[in-house]
Order: structure tokens, then C-alpha cells, then sequence
């Protein structure tokens, strides 16, 4: 299947708006600026006289999912999405190129979603809605 | 609502850290520059030299002190400097901190704008009494921020930040307003500034020791106590890090209490129990450093206030080893920028720091353990934090710098192992009693708690708790010195009467009577058993003081004046300590506090009475004589008294009850037997005071000098001519000399024999002469030297030999041909030690005896350097040498030439 979209981070920010509406519809009015920083993202300032308590936003934690699901599956890097220091590096020198996807890979991605959901403490039935984001994602970059 | 506790004595702790830190720094930093040290060292020897001890006249004391001024100075501005340092850096984190928090933060603010979120958190302020200028800010922020956490700088408001996924749950009181109230404790501790420095003490302290730490390291540390102080430094700094770690969790859990009376605690605790619990349980390593309590440990806490680490063993062991750390410093830092002379109050200054930081820190918490196990029915165990705090006090001490030489009066500052093991007994023993002293106070405040005026009492209890700990900590010293200088127990007459720090102690018997008379009628001060016990035990010290003030009578002989004052001291002391015991053994929960202020008062009006009866004889009435007649025994039984708190603690704890009859039969037999001991053979007090080991002493032997003709200087001598002859020298040294030792050494095993190359071995140690039939059949060998430090010093050893037939003439030339192939040679050492290595001078013949020559080295091991004078003299049969060896100075030759002389002139008689 050849997905019509510029990039992986691309791919994997629309997958988290659609399954984001779907979770946690009062943070889609923050979901592009959380999915910015969240790509940008650094030690978190105060953490030694912090509540003690993390609070993550569905956001982040959906962005998490589909991002390690899609490293999995495609072997792109450390995280698909492009987070973290080394990636912002790579980043400013070349963005991810999406590479052509299969059936196969679809079902597998899928699959990967789901584990990856569950593993962030996402329930059986909020992981299937992110997994069947992430397809209706690319299925409609496949089919535009 | 209840402003949370603003840990602020616990953060005091942390200054007292700081400041250990800065003079250890500073001390560090000294003992590296090799030029410093040797001038200071230099400078303090010329002053103990110029004013010898002893010190008994105060001007003579005086002109020392103002001489040691000046080598001081060197240290002084080095560690003034390091203070200031460490001052600004800390001052710098409490900028920076937030600073950076700030910066990390801007691509926050304004980012996300969630205004019911705002409109819940100012109502939440408004509740919780932060409006107006006291309101803190509010940011929102969005990814990595995960928890929420409160930043301040300096004279600006705090600022709480959300994170996102709190601020869009503000309908959601059991997660939105639980959060924002714990970051609102915090800002109501009003200690968030200072969080800011606690956030990055670690990351200042650790650079500073390795700064203050790298001239030495450069240098290869000349000086032992360099290195000590190096080790000791970087103990209090990596120290540091579990004392943050401590001070941030009880920050935390401070907090989650204040949550909790504001009706949030079951919201609170649903939140901690839905934390994701951790893969595997931090060990206690991991829990003693961790700076946030782990999320089970606060649910625990919230639901069992009563398993409170708060006044156990680590907190004890923390606050002990912080306050004796204070008191070195504040003894130190007094020591070092006093004028010299006036510095002996220093003494009770540190004490009182020390004494501060330990009833603020652990007093409050003491108590509120105390409240807490009371509450839950739960047995005290008052020996855990007793324990902590025996622990912790031996910890702090030798965790501290020393001064580098033997002038040092630094506090509980201590030479060799004994010594250390005795302050360590010491120490231990004061922390039990402390802790002991505190819980006999806690115990009934934790009774009158809801009692108006309970503040007030809470307040006092500590003062008197504080004053306590001052006379305990600065009697150390003094018992601490008696115990070194071989239990010369009459000079405490002198040593606690001369200073009234000691009697501070009474204020825990006044403490204890004022909670007392607080408790209400039911209390009373004293009930019918007490009064009976303090009435009898009135009259039996009374009639035995007055029998015995019938023995004391002012004696010129100083020693046995102070013994008796000290039995008589003892006497009236034991009169109260009996009266003590009488109602301890009483009944109801206050008769510790009873028995204390009892055991006081009786002590104080049999002293009185004592003193009546001198102002009556024929003693005149002067201040010194009140306080030697009352505020000596009145010491005598703080000391006892305190020394028994644990066990008044214990017994009351264990609620035994001794019935009247065999209390009144304790009493009466240790009245007894202090009769016995007082009015019999007496106590067994020091005997007649030793002289030091070597005054100018050993010159008494001058004085032996037979009268008569002059002998034969080459005749065989004796042993008693050998010992008399190398005696002859002595006074012919400055009284800063002392006699090393006086030995027979013939057979003694010689180090000079591993000298390289071995001729030139032979040539130093004369062994030349077996080859002309030379044989030493009786030899005595004298050592003296310079007393003041390791660094500089000089020292002479005088051998005589006597020989089984007269020495040949050849003996010279052998010398002389030896040392001209022996320009240079090394005595070898194990590493790390140096190779000593001699160069040898030129030197003229001294023209003493049949024959005689010398021969001059300059020495030299690693950075160390020396000079020695080697002086032979032959008459006869008998052969003198002279070794004179001067490390960092120069070898007095007018001082050998003089002893070389009346040596030589002693073979004449």
C-alpha cells in the first residue's frame, strides 16, 4: 500500500489525533501543541521536588504507543515519531521517509498498537480504539 | 487552618552543614599549600619557644596567644576566603535553581490556557489563606512535565506548576484539588526558597572539596592532617546528599499531612494507592537517598502516622552527626577570628550551637513521636532514637577537620586512638541522656496537649531541653581532660566550678517542675511520698554535711584543699541524688519529673546550708566561694543526675514500683555508704601531681657533678658515668627541650646498616672502627628534642662509649679517608615513604678530646628537608658522638658547641 503522507511523524501525529478524539476528546484542543513538545521533549524540570505522582496526559501516552508500535514494526529508530535528543539531531538533517506498507504490516502494526497500549497501562478496550485509529490513519493516507 | 511546619530548624541543620563545609574547605585548601603550612608551623613553633608552657600566669598565657596571632593570620584569611566562597555559592543555587526552572519553563507560559482550571486553584488559595500578594502564581505546562512541583525565587511570589493532564482534570477534586493543596502546603511552610538550595547543595558541595582538595593533591599533601582533613571533608560532603534526601521526604510527607487535615486524606490516598507500584523495592540504600517517598511509604504514612520514620534512629543519627559538625565548626571558626586570649568561651558557644541543633531538630520531633505512639497505645522504644543520636554524635565527630598542631584547643579535639575511644564513650553516653532528658519531657507534654498554654509549655520544655543539652555538651571537654590527664579527678573542683555552664542542667529538673505544676492539683508539685522522701533525705545530708564541714578547713596544701572541697561537693550531691531515688521509686506517672526537681532542691539547701556554716566560720565571703560551695555540688548532681535519666526513664516506662520500705532501705544504705567513703578513708583522688616527662628536668643531673680533681677523661667508665655523662648536656638546652629517652644501646639493631652503597653505612655508623680492634663494652645513648610539632623541629642524641681498650690513633684518619668517598649515599625506604638521602658539607675539625672531627649533611626525603651535625670525640678509652638533626630549621651549632663541651667536660669528673 502506498500511504500518502510526508513523513512517519506525520503518520503517527494524525494516528494519535484520531485516536485521541476517540479517548480523551477534552485534550484535542491541546493535541497539536502536546504532540510538538512532546516530540521535542527533555528531562522534565523539578522532578526531585515534584508531587511524586506522574500525571500523563492520553495524549502523550497514545503518541508513545503508536510511536514504538510503528518503531517495531518498521525498524526506523530508537521511536518513529522522532523523540528525543539524538533523534532531534537526526531530525534537523533528515526527516523519516515512510517506507511502503503491506497488509502485512498493517496487521502487524495493529497488533504492535495494541501491546504497546496495554504495556502503558491503557485498557484491553481503549487499546483497541488506538489500534483501530492507527489503521483508519492509514488506510485513508492509502486511499487518498 | 494549621499553617504546615516549616522544618526550618531542619533546614538550620543545613547551615550548620554549610559552614562545616566552608572551614573544612578552607582547612583542606591550607594543608595543601606546602609554603603555608610550613610558615604557620614555623610561626607557631617560635611562639611556643618564646612562651613556653606552662601557662600558669595569665600574661605570660597572654603574650603566647598575641604571638600566635600573627602565623594565624595565614590560616585565617585562607578559610575566611573558603566561607565566603561556599556563602556565595550557596546564595548563587538559591538564584539559579529557580532561574533554570524558569528557562526550562517559558515555552510553557501562556501556551495552555485552561481557565476553569484557574478559577478551581484560586479558590483553592483563598481557602487555604493565600490571597493577594501571598497567591502564587500558576503555570500549566505540557510535555515532559508529569508532576506538578512549586519553584520561588527570591522576593518574588512561588509559582505552582500543573501539568496539563491535572489542570484539564479540575473537575475531579480527588485528583485536581489534592495536588494543588499539597503544592499549597508548601507554599504556606514558606520554605520553598530554601528548597531551592537543598534542590543543588549536592552538585555545590562536591566541587568545592574537589577544588579546596586539588593544591594538595598537586602538592602530594605534605602533612598527615591534610589528608585527614581532605577524608573528612569529602565525608561531610557526600554526607550531604542522604541529609537532603532525608529533609526533602519529610518535606513531601509534611505536605501530604497537611492534605490530610484539610479533609483530603482519603482523596490522597486513593491517588498514591493508584500509583503504579515499582518493579522491585529500593533497597535501603535507595531509600536513604531517595528525595521523594515512594508512593507506598506515603500511603503508610498517611494511614499509620505512628510508623513515622520522624524521631527514629536515622533522624536522630542525622540531626547528632549535624550538630556536632556545628560545633566543631562554630568552635573552630571562634578559635579562628577571635581575638586570641578571649577565645576560652568558645568552648561553651560551640556547645550551645550544638546543644540548639539538637533540641530544635530532634525536640519537636521527639515529641510528636512521642504523641503518636502514646495515641496508637504503642510502646516508645525510646532507645532507637537514643541510639540514633549516641550514633550519630560519634559519627560527626570524626568526621571533622583538626588543627595542626599541639597548641589546638579545638573542640573535643583529641590525639591518638585512646583518646578518641574515650570521647566516643563520652559522646554516646550524651546522646542517651539527651534523648532520655527529652522523652521525660515529652511525656507529660504529650499529656497536656490540648491544655491551654500547651505552646507556651512546648516552647519552655524546649529552652530548657536546649539548656540542658549546652551544660552537658560543655562539661565534655572538662571530663574529657580529666580522663586524659590520669582521672586527676580533684582538679574538676576547679575544672566545673570555675565556669557556670555546667549548672544549665538545672533547667531540666525546672522544665520537668513546671510540666509538673502545669498537670494541675492532680499533679502537685510534690505528693505526700515525695515530701516525705525529700524531708528525710534533707536531714540526713544536712547532718551529714554539717558533721563533715566539721573536717574541711582551708589548707595552704593546694592538692588536698581541692580534694576535700570536691568530697564535700560529692556529699551534698549524693544527698539529692538519694532523695532522687527515694521518689523515683514513688508512684505516678510524674515521679521522674518529681524525682529530678527533688533530688535539686535538696542539693541546693544542703549546699546552702554548707555554706552558711563556712560564711559563719572564718572563710570571707566572696562570689567565687558561692560557687564553689553551691553551684559545685549543684553540678555535681546534674551530672549524676542527668547520667540517670535513662534509667528513670526506664524505670518509669516500666511502671515498677518499689514498695516504701525498700525504698526507704536503698536510700538509707547509699547514704551510708557515702558516708563511709567520705568521712572514712576518703575518695580515692589523684595522688601528688607527676611532673611533665622532660621540663628542663633531666638538668637536675647537672647538679651531680662530683667536686674534686679532675679524672682521667680516658678511663673506663661506668654506668652510672655513662648516664651521668650523657645528662651533662641538659642544661645546656632551652626548656623547650625535652628528654626523648635515656638508654643502654649496645646491642640495639641499627638502621644504617640498609644505607647504599653499604661502605658509605660503615663509615656512618663508625663501623671502621672494628677494624682497629674497637669494642664497646658499655654504652648509654641520651635523646632530646624540640616538643612542638611533627613539622618543625630539632633534636640532639648524645651516645658515649666506653671501650674494652683505649681507642688507636688511626681512628680520626679512618674517619676522614671514609667520608671522602662518601660524599653522598641513601638510606632507602618502602614506598610510599621517601629515600632519605644525604649530601655531606665540609666541616672543620672541633678540637675536643685525643680526637675528633665532624662532619655536617644536608638531608633530604621527598619534598622534606633537613639538616644534621655529626660530632665524634675520642679521649682514651672513651668515645662521645653527637647527632643533631634540625628538620625545617636550621641546626643550632652554638647549642651544639655548648653541649659537645660540657659532655666532654663531664668525662673530666
Amino acid at each position: 500500500m502506498a500511504v500518502q503522507a510526508d513523513t512517519v511523524q506525520d503518520l503517527v501525529t494524525e494516528a494519535g489525533r484520531r485516536a485521541v478524539a476517540r479517548l480523551a476528546p477534552d485534550e484535542l484542543p491541546f493535541y497539536d501543541r502536546v504532540a510538538e513538545q512532546w516530540r521535542e521533549r527533555s528531562s522534565p524540570p523539578g522532578s526531585s521536588v515534584g508531587f511524586g505522582i506522574d500525571a500523563a496526559m492520553i495524549s502523550e501516552v497514545v503518541l508513545q504507543a503508536i510511536s514504538s508500535a510503528f518503531s517495531e514494526i518498521l525498524v526506523v529508530g530508537s521511536t518513529a515519531a522522532g523523540a528525543g535528543l539524538l533523534r532531534w539531531a537526526r531530525r534537523r538533517r533528515k526527516r523519516e521517509a515512510l517506507p511502503e506498507l503491506t497488509e502485512e504490516h498493517v496487521g502487524r502494526l495493529r497488533d504492535a498498537c495494541v501491546r504497546q497500549a496495554l504495556a502503558l497501562d491503557l485498557t484491553p478496550e481503549q487499546a483497541d480504539q488506538l489500534a483501530d485509529a492507527v489503521v483508519a490513519t492509514i488506510s485513508d493516507a492509502g486511499g487518498e | 487552618m494549621t499553617r504546615p511546619r516549616p522544618l526550618g530548624w531542619l533546614h538550620l541543620l543545613l547551615a550548620g552543614v554549610l559552614l562545616g563545609i566552608a572551614l573544612v574547605a578552607g582547612n583542606v585548601y591550607f594543608y595543601g599549600d606546602g609554603d603555608a603550612v610550613t610558615r604557620y608551623a614555623v610561626g607557631i613553633t617560635v611562639c611556643e619557644r618564646k612562651f613556653p608552657p606552662p601557662y600558669d600566669d595569665a600574661e605570660h598565657g597572654y603574650a603566647y596567644l598575641r604571638c600566635l596571632a600573627r602565623p594565624e593570620q595565614v590560616r585565617k584569611d585562607i578559610v575566611l576566603t573558603a566561607a565566603v566562597a561556599v556563602a556565595v555559592a550557596f546564595g548563587c543555587l538559591l538564584v539559579l535553581v529557580p532561574l533554570i526552572d524558569r528557562l526550562r519553563l517559558r515555552r510553557h507560559r501562556g501556551r495552555y490556557v485552561v481557565e476553569p482550571a484557574t478559577a478551581r486553584f484560586g479558590q483553592l488559595c483563598e481557602r487555604h489563606g493565600l490571597t493577594g500578594s501571598s497567591r502564587p502564581g500558576l503555570l500549566v505546562a505540557g510535555p515532559p512535565v508529569r508532576q506538578a512541583f512549586t519553584t520561588a525565587t527570591p522576593g518574588r511570589r512561588p509559582l505552582i506548576v500543573l501539568p496539563l493532564a491535572v489542570a484539564l482534570a479540575h473537575a475531579d477534586p480527588g485528583r485536581f484539588d489534592v495536588v494543588v493543596e499539597h503544592e499549597i502546603a508548601h507554599v504556606r511552610a514558606r520554605d520553598v526558597v530554601w528548597v531551592n538550595g537543598l534542590r543543588g547543595l549536592a552538585l555545590l558541595t562536591l566541587p568545592v572539596m574537589v577544588a579546596a582538595t586539588a593544591p594538595g593533591v598537586l602538592n602530594g599533601f605534605d602533612s598527615r592532617p591534610g589528608v585527614a582533613a581532605a577524608l573528612r571533608g569529602l565525608g561531610i560532603a557526600l554526607a550531604v546528599v542522604p541529609l537532603t534526601a532525608y529533609l526533602l521526604r519529610l518535606r513531601e510527607r509534611e505536605a501530604d499531612r497537611y492534605v490530610a487535615a484539610a479533609g483530603r486524606g482519603a482523596a490522597l490516598s486513593r491517588l498514591l494507592a493508584q500509583a503504579p507500584p515499582a518493579a522491585r523495592r529500593p533497597g535501603p540504600l535507595r531509600r536513604a537517598l531517595a528525595r521523594h517517598p515512594a508512593p507506598a511509604d506515603r500511603l503508610a504514612a498517611l494511614s499509620r502516622p505512628e510508623a513515622s520514620a520522624e524521631g527514629g534512629f536515622g533522624h536522630a543519627a542525622l540531626v547528632g552527626a549535624v550538630a556536632m559538625i556545628t560545633a566543631t565548626a562554630v568552635d573552630d571558626l571562634f578559635l579562628t577570628f577571635s581575638r586570641f586570649g578571649t577565645a576560652s568561651d568558645s568552648r561553651v558557644i560551640a556547645a550551645a550551637a550544638a546543644s540548639a541543633m539538637l533540641s530544635g531538630g530532634l525536640g519537636p520531633s521527639l515529641l510528636r513521636r512521642c504523641r503518636r505512639l502514646r495515641d496508637a497505645g504503642l510502646p516508645r522504644r525510646w532507645w532507637r532514637p537514643a541510639a540514633g543520636l549516641a550514633t550519630g554524635l560519634v559519627l560527626g565527630r570524626y568526621l571533622l577537620p583538626t588543627r595542626p598542631t599541639q597548641l589546638s584547643t579545638t573542640f573535643l579535639n583529641l590525639p591518638g586512638w585512646s583518646g578518641a575511644v574515650v570521647m566516643a564513650v563520652l559522646l554516646a553516653v550524651s546522646g542517651a541522656v539527651l534523648v532520655s532528658a527529652a522523652a521525660l519531657l515529652a511525656e507529660p507534654l504529650a499529656g497536656l496537649r490540648h491544655r491551654p498554654g500547651s505552646g507556651w509549655l512546648r516552647v519552655m520544655s524546649l529552652l530548657a531541653l536546649g539548656a540542658t543539652g549546652t551544660g552537658l555538651i560543655w562539661t565534655l571537654p572538662v571530663l574529657d581532660g580529666v580522663v586524659r590527664n590520669d582521672l586527676r579527678l580533684a582538679s574538676l573542683a576547679w575544672g566545673l566550678s570555675n565556669r557556670p555552664w555546667p549548672l544549665l542542667a538545672l533547667a531540666l529538673p525546672l522544665g520537668l517542675l513546671l510540666l509538673v505544676i502545669a498537670a494541675g492539683p492532680a499533679g502537685g508539685v510534690l505528693d505526700a511520698a515525695a515530701r516525705r522522701a525529700v524531708a528525710a533525705g534533707s536531714a540526713i545530708g544536712a547532718t551529714a554535711v554539717v558533721a563533715h564541714s566539721t573536717v574541711v578547713r582551708f589548707t595552704t596544701d593546694y592538692e588536698r584543699w581541692l580534694q576535700l572541697e570536691q568530697e564535700r561537693a560529692w556529699l551534698c550531691a549524693i544527698a539529692g541524688l538519694a532523695v532522687l531515688l527515694g521518689v523515683a521509686a514513688g508512684r505516678g506517672d510524674a515521679s521522674p519529673a518529681r524525682a529530678l526537681t527533688g533530688g535539686a532542691l535538696v542539693t541546693i539547701v544542703v549546699s546552702a546550708v554548707q555554706l552558711g556554716a563556712e560564711i559563719r566560720g572564718d572563710r570571707p565571703v566572696r562570689w567565687f566561694l558561692v560557687r564553689l560551695t553551691v553551684g559545685l555540688p549543684v553540678t555535681w548532681y546534674c551530672v549524676a543526675a542527668l547520667l540517670l535519666t535513662p534509667v528513670l526513664l526506664w524505670w518509669a516506662g516500666r511502671r515498677v514500683r518499689v514498695p516504701v520500705r525498700h525504698a526507704a532501705a536503698i536510700t538509707a544504705a547509699i547514704t551510708a555508704m557515702a558516708g563511709v567513703v567520705m568521712l572514712g578513708p576518703g575518695v580515692p583522688t589523684a595522688g601528688p601531681e607527676r611532673k611533665p616527662a622532660a621540663r628542663p628536668g633531666p638538668v637536675a643531673t647537672a647538679t651531680s657533678i662530683p667536686a674534686g680533681p679532675p679524672a682521667d677523661p680516658g678511663r673506663p667508665l661506668t654506668e652510672a658515668d655513662l648516664r651521668r655523662i650523657v645528662a651533662a648536656a641538659v642544661p645546656a638546652l632551652p626548656s623547650y627541650w625535652r628528654l626523648k629517652a635515656v638508654e643502654n644501646t649496645v646491642d640495639e639493631p641499627d638502621d644504617t646498616t640498609r644505607i647504599v652503597p653499604p661502605e658509605c653505612g660503615d663509615v656512618y655508623r663508625l663501623a671502621f672502627l672494628d677494624d682497629l680492634g674497637v669494642r664497646p663494652v658499655r654504652q648509654f645513648r641520651g635523646s632530646y628534642g624540640t616538643d612542638v610539632t611533627h613539622l618543625v623541629s630539632s633534636s640532639l642524641t648524645i651516645t658515649a662509649n666506653t671501650t674494652a681498650a683505649p681507642i688507636p690513633a688511626g681512628a680520626e684518619a679512618a674517619a676522614m679517608a671514609g667520608w671522602k668517598r662518601c660524599r653522598s649515599f641513601v638510606l632507602p625506604a618502602a614506598p610510599p615513604a621517601h629515600d632519605l638521602k644525604f649530601r655531606l658539607v665540609d666541616r672543620p675539625d672541633p678540637g675536643f678530646g685525643t680526637q675528633s672531627w665532624t662532619v655536617a649533611f644536608d638531608l633530604s626525603s621527598g619534598p622534606a628537608r633537613a639538616t644534621q651535625v655529626v660530632v665524634v670525640v675520642i679521649h682514651g678509652r672513651n668515645m662521645l658522638t653527637f647527632q643533631m638533626t634540625g628538620v625545617l630549621e636550621s641546626v643550632d651549632e652554638a647549642l651544639l658547641t655548648e653541649a659537645v663541651a660540657r659532655t666532654v667536660d663531664a668525662l673530666s669528673h
